[in-house]
Order: structure tokens, then sequence, then C-alpha cells
């Protein structure tokens, strides 16, 4: 077992050669306190593998990083392989592994707020992506929905002036040339007669209305 | 004729059946949409409130869904036309009909431009009177002015709407529904002073299948209309001969011996003894006037009355035949031939299957109905049965409503035309 002031010695080692500054440290109660020009770093150590030990530090460095600190643990490599990495993973606590002559890091901490942060400012990056892509195809829809509008418009416009020139021409016609015109139009039995045999060419119609003799009966009632 | 193009695209049909409600445009092809012609008023609930769903009544497919069990379930669950017509002051049944137009016309109505609301053709019963042509061009305006799904409208008989679809000018119709039957006869119009009406229909049919359900042992069942409707169809008879098929089925009980096994359940139903008695069911429908249906009534079983509905006289124990014969001697001499010529007869209640080993004791309707005529002196009477019933109606509406020009208003004289109610 390497003794304690040693092993402290190289973690700060450890950190320093991370950027790390030590602030404050207590091998007694077994933490090192570190700062660089951002955040600050608590290291817990964990030397006796017992599980109320390893449980105390944990819960511990759980509070560091939940109060917006980065939180690390050092701990010897036989606990690491017995106990795993993955809920230190889970919860970002970071993990240094020691053994008699090294020290290495096994999982990277990073304060909780920073990540959510940064994690955030990610997704509403790609909100406003995407906001950004639908209101550009719905600026192109409507557009091309005005366009048509404006079409329409002017399909009314044009449907309106004819009905009015030919109201005009209708009342100025003398009476005999208008049934003259009217007489030399398909009547209304013949245009449905007509619109049965088109639509039968074009299968468009129910059988029951093809042949059906009430047709010529019903297109020929007029008030 | 830019409206006549448009009338053809957006000709809607809508036939208000005792039983169920056929609804469609043009476009819906050989058969409509069916939904039961019924509503339900669920009682107002508090959750129903909070969760945004309340609503005064329900129609469609939706009714099972709002169901609810207990005592008042009859009185919340309305069949407007059970009888063929609606009372004028039966609000309750005219929400339901005012409900399911909206319910068919908005399943239909189109997206985009151009769209002015469809030419709705409606079919009623012959013997509807006049105020409830009034309230239904009453209910269509409203809709037509609140959705804007209606531009032009127009009721027709429903014995004519079964004429068109049959491609038939002149002719009998005799539709039979589920509290009455209506003879009417057709010559390029429906000859309106000429229709005579029955007080009797399927339910008279389920009311004599219940008593003999009741003297097999079978009291309970009798009491579940649905069940009494399933035992009709399945083990009702119709004779030729009701006092020949009774003796055929006394000296050969095994060969007229039938049970039914209710689907789905543990139920079986075997008239045993009793089975002679599957010839009174179709034999109530056509002639309730045999002796033999005097001990039922003695017994408590309702006699189909006479009733008077507005100027129209609903007969009840008059047979079918004689109902046929009074219709075409209300006609013109000269058209009678022509009318017995052509007998059609639509509605469930003619579809009487005759089982291979009874062949010539029990039969379908048209040779029973040729048969009454032939033994009341009509020698060339032809009678056919409608292939598809339930849908004739709703195809007559269709043709009408593509070939009757959009310019041919309404008129309260000959009760045809078109009603715009664009205008309204």
């Amino acid at each position: 077992m390497v003794p304690r002031r040693i092993l402290f010695t190289r973690l700060i080692d450890f950190m320093a050669s991370q950027g790390y500054r030590v602030v404050d440290e207590s091998v007694g109660e077994g933490f090192i306190r570190f700062r660089d020009s951002e955040r600050e770093v608590v290291l817990r150590v964990v030397e006796d593998t017992s599980r109320d030990e390893v449980l105390s530090t944990v819960i511990q460095a759980a509070f560091d990083a939940a109060s917006g600190k980065a939180a690390y643990v050092a701990m010897p490599i036989e606990l690491v392989s017995k106990i795993g990495d993955h809920a230190f993973r889970i919860h970002r606590i970071g993990v240094l592994v020691y053994d008699s002559h090294s020290v290495f890091e096994l999982v990277s901490g990073e304060p909780r707020g920073r990540a959510k942060q940064a994690a955030t400012i990610s997704r509403e990056d790609k909100n406003d992506e995407r906001f950004a892509v639908m209101l550009e195809s719905l600026s192109a829809r409507l557009t091309r929905l005005e366009e048509a509008m404006a079409r329409l418009s002017l399909l009314d416009e044009l449907k309106t002036r004819l009905d009015i020139l030919e109201g005009m021409v209708l009342s100025q016609k003398p009476r005999r040339a208008v049934e003259e015109e009217r007489a030399s139009k398909p009547t209304q039995v013949e245009a449905v007669k007509e619109h049965v045999e088109r639509s039968e060419t074009g299968g468009e119609l129910p059988s029951f209305l093809k042949d059906n003799p009430w047709l010529d009966i019903l297109s020929g009632k007029s008030s | 004729m830019f409206e006549e193009e448009y009338k053809r695209r957006y000709v809607f049909g809508a036939d208000y059946g005792t039983s169920d409600f056929k609804y469609g445009p043009i476009t819906q092809g050989e058969k409509p949409l069916v939904v039961e012609n019924r509503g339900y008023f669920p009682e107002p609930s508090i959750v129903a409130s909070i969760l945004g769903s309340v609503r005064e009544v329900v129609v469609g497919r939706d009714v099972p869904l709002f169901l609810e069990s207990g005592a008042d379930l009859a009185t919340r669950l309305v069949y407007p036309m059970r009888s063929g017509t609606i009372a004028k002051d039966d609000t309750r049944s005219w929400r339901v009909i005012k409900e399911l137009t909206l319910m068919a016309l908005k399943e239909f109505k189109p997206g985009g431009f151009g769209f002015k609301g469809f030419y709705l053709v409606a079919a009623l019963s012959a013997i509807a009177p006049r105020y409830m042509y009034e309230t239904l061009f009453e209910i269509y305006r409203e809709i037509a002015r609140e959705d804007n799904l209606i531009h032009s409208a127009t009721i027709i008989p429903q014995p004519l709407a079964v004429a068109i679809a049959h491609k038939t000018t002149s002719c009998v119709v005799v539709e039979s529904g589920h509290g009455n039957t209506q003879v009417a006869p057709i010559s390029r119009a429906p000859i309106r002073g000429a229709v005579v009406a029955l007080n009797r229909g399927g339910s008279d049919a389920n009311a004599i299948t219940a008593e003999i359900l009741k003297d097999a042992g079978y009291g309970d069942l009798a009491r579940e209309e649905a069940l009494v409707r399933q035992v009709k169809e399945n083990l009702g008879l119709l004779p030729l001969d009701l006092d020949r098929a009774i003796s055929y089925a006394k000296s050969n009980p095994e060969a007229v011996r039938a049970a039914y096994q209710v689907p789905g359940t543990r139920i079986k139903i075997d008239l045993g003894e009793h089975s002679w008695a599957r010839f009174l069911i179709g034999e109530y429908v056509f002639d309730p006037n045999h002796e033999l249906f005097q001990s039922y009534f003695r017994r408590g079983m309702p006699r189909p009355r006479d009733a008077k509905v507005g100027d129209i006289v609903f007969y009840g124990m008059l047979n079918l035949a004689d109902t046929i014969i009074a219709s075409i001697e209300r006609c013109p001499v000269e058209l009678q031939p022509h009318l017995y010529g052509q007998v059609i007869l639509s509605g469930g209640n003619f579809s009487w299957r005759p089982p291979e080993g009874l062949k010539g004791i029990a039969v379908d309707a048209e040779t029973k109905l040729s048969h009454m005529l032939r033994q009341r002196g009509v020698e060339n009477a032809k009678v056919t049965l409608s292939p598809e019933p339930q849908y004739a109606v709703w195809r007559g509406c269709i043709v009408f409503g593509y070939a009757v020009p959009a310019n041919y208003q309404w008129s309260w004289e000959k009760m045809e035309g078109w009603i715009n109610l664009t205008k309204t």
C-alpha cells in the first residue's frame, strides 16, 4: 500500500499536469481542492476498500457534483476492477485510479450544471436550425398559395364580366333571335344523355345511371 | 351549363329509412354508407365537461361508445323514423335527423376551392305528411346557413326512388319498413292519390315470433328484440297456402322441425312440436286474417289497428294483395295492366327463403303475392323482388339529383324541384 502522504503528492502532481492548482487539502479527511481558470475540482481519496468508506466517499462526491463543482474520486485499481465505472460515468463523477507506481484518469469529471447547459445550448441550436428550415418551406408554400389565389380571383373576375356581358347581349337581342339561339343549343335532355355517354366511355358513372329511362323523363322537367 | 356540370359532381343522396340511414355522394359508386337511423342523448356528466366532450346528441358510429347501462336507456336512444313519420313537435327526433345529416355531409365535404355545397336529394316515406317536408327543408336551411354544406335540396318519396333505381317508369312499389308498408303506384311520377298504406311492418312479424317463442318455452328470450328478429329471419317461413302448410307440418313434423343456434352463445332454440308455427310468421306479414291469429289476439298480442296520419289512413288488417288491388284501382283503367305488370317488392320483410325440402309448401315473396293476386282474379301480375333493397332508394336519389335541371324550382303543388339554399 502506498503511504498516504506520497499518494497525495502523486495525485497533486497528476492534477497539476492537467492544469489545476491546489487551493486546499486535508490528508486527514482525505480530500484535495483544486482550481483552474474556470472551475473548482474536489478530489476525494479512497484508501480503505471497505463498503462503508467507499459509500461515504461516493456520496460526498455526489454532493460536490450536485453543487456545481467537478467531483473526482481517487481509488485503488483493485477496487475499480470490483465495482466498475458505469455508475460514475452516469453521474458524471470523475475517477482517478492509482496503484503503487502511477495515477491515471479513468472517467473525466464535469460539473453537472455545465454539462446540462452545454446540452441545452446544443439542443436549442438544433431547434433553431429546424425552425429556420420549416419557416423557409412555409414561406415558399405561402408564396405559391398567394399566386394561386391571385389566379383564381382573376378567373372569378372574368366570369363575372362574362355574365354581365351575356346579360347585356341577351337584353338587346330581339326575342325571336334569342329563341332561335336557344333552339340551336343542345336541350337539357340531350346534355344529360351526352354526359352519360361520355362518362360511360370514361367508366366514371355507377351502373344504375346507365341506360336508365328516367334520365329522359327527369332531365326534361322545367318550372 | 356550368351549374349543371357542378351539380353532377356534387349530387348527394340521403335515405332516411325506418332502421338505417343510407347516405353518400354520386362519387360513392354503387353502394352508399349505412349507419343506424338513431341518436343517443347522453346524460350530462362532470367528467365529460372536464374533458371537453359534452355532446347533446350522438349519432352514427359513435353511438355504441356513449351507450350507458341503465333503465332510462330506452328513453335516451331515439329511433326517429321507426314508424315512417315524425310528429311535428318531436324535437328530439328532428334533432337526430339534423345531426345525422350534418355528419353525413361533413364526411364527404371536399377540400380545396370551388365547392359551393351539395345538391342534396332526400327520400322520405310516401306517407310523410307535408309538415315533414317543411321541417326537413328548415333543417337543411340551417345547415346551409351555418356550414355552407348544401347548395340546393329536394325531397322525393322513397317508392319513386325505388322505381328510378330499377329503371322502371310504370310500376307499383311495395315498400315495407319496421312499422308500416306503403303501396305506391308510379307512372313517370308518383300517383299520390293512389298511395295505400298498411299499419303493419317488420315489427308485427317480430310480435308474432315472440308469441311463438313463448309457447315453445322460450319466454325469457322473447323479451329481447334483437334475438326475436334473428329467430324470425332464420326460422320464419312463408307458406303458399297456410292451411295446407299446417296440415303438412302436422303430418310430417320432422320435415318442418328446425333449431337455431344463436351465434357466439350456448343458446339453441328448438321449436319442437311447435315448429308448424314457423309458417305463421310469414303469413302474418301478408295476411293477418286467418282464424289462427285470433287466439294470439285474445291472449294479448296487439291487433294491427287502422290509424290516420295526416290525410293517409293506415289499414291494420287488410291483406297485401287487396291493398295492391285497392291502390291500382285508384289509377286510370288504361294504366292498370302496366302497373300489375311490374310490382316491385322492396324491404327486408320480403326476404323469405324456402328450404329445399319444403318446395311448394314454403315459398318466396314473389310466388306468394302472385298466388294471392291470382286467387283474386289478377292473372297477368309480374312480381319482382328488389335485388338489393337496402340501397335502391339511395340510388334513385342519385339519379334524380343527377338528371333534374338545377333551375327546376321547388313547387309545393307538384311536391318536386330544387330549393336553392344559397340565397337564404
